[in-house]
């Protein structure tokens, strides 16, 4: 009887795990546990390239999302596409190790683990820039 | 000769080798690390009234970082302007310094700390006292990467 049991839980526990073959994956878990967000607020000029610098704490997933990005006049917001950037500070600018040419959105432009660090995000004008736009990223560490 | 007398005679040469081995009875001296390569980088800029400016540089060992303000101009002509500059770390859009000294161009190294490997910056500032605009020369040396 007592065999039975332990027989059943090894049985339930591969089951749940996934070791019978099955070809199932564990899935990835990319929760933060306690995520910090921090909202780069700003304005872009033509060949403007403003930065900001952030922390994190352990080796958890660094969101990154261009939230807004408006007229700095009249504040409608715009489809101007801009360059978005991840990387460290170094010299006068943030030295970029990912970088997507993208407007604002509601989905994350950059979603990567990071390890523990001091890390950057920069927003810059490629070239389309004609007028001075408001942008707000929004970047989720731990 | 009994068993524990040669167990005795050969504990003692062994006590004896170890004392010399390690130098007992001469002066302890305490180990230390070699300070690592150095590399020097020069940060140029200029600042307004009431200005700042930084600049980042990361370091991937333990080593002193030190810095000196050798050059502030107006127009190309060097001024005996003072100018606040402190180390730091990179947070948010500015340099968050800890610790910072107030000086005018000169040839002496302002601030020398070991520093743990990490993200640092130099940040140059004026605390109210410039009344133009200046350029300056910042002269940073870290443990080479």
């Amino acid at each position: 009887m007592r065999r039975l049991t332990v027989l059943g839980l090894i049985l339930s526990a591969c089951s749940a795990a996934g070791c019978l073959g099955s070809g199932t994956t564990t899935p990835v878990d990319y929760t933060i546990v306690s995520p910090v967000t921090e909202i780069f607020q700003g304005t872009l000029d033509a060949k403007g390239a403003p930065f900001y610098s952030f922390i994190t704490g352990n080796p958890d997933p660094v969101r990154v999302t261009l939230a807004s990005l408006t007229n700095a006049t009249t504040g409608a917001a715009v489809s101007t596409n801009v360059t978005l950037g991840f990387g460290v500070p170094d010299g006068t600018t943030c030295k970029t190790t990912f970088s997507v040419t993208t407007t604002g959105a509601l989905a994350s432009q950059y979603f990567q683990v990071a390890t523990p660090g001091t890390y950057c995000v920069i927003v810059a004008d490629p070239g389309t820039v004609t007028t001075s736009l408001a942008f707000a990223v929004r970047i989720i560490h731990s | 000769m009994p068993a524990c007398t040669v167990r005795s005679l050969s504990t003692s040469v062994l006590l004896a080798a170890l004392v010399v081995t390690m130098g007992c009875g001469s002066t302890a001296t305490t180990p230390t690390t070699p300070e690592p390569a150095s590399v020097t980088q020069v940060f140029n800029g200029s600042i307004g009234l009431n200005g700042s400016a930084f600049y980042s540089f990361t370091t991937t060992q333990q080593g002193t970082i030190s810095f000196q303000l050798t050059k502030v101009q107006r127009a190309g002509v060097d001024v005996a302007d003072t100018l606040t500059i402190g180390l730091g770390g990179p947070r948010g859009t500015d340099c968050s310094s800890s610790s910072a000294v107030a000086a005018g161009a000169s040839d002496a190294t302002l601030l020398a700390a070991s520093q743990a490997p990490g993200v640092y910056c130099v940040r140059v500032w004026d605390a109210g006292i410039l009344t133009a605009p200046v350029t300056f020369s910042v002269n940073i040396k870290r443990p080479i990467q």
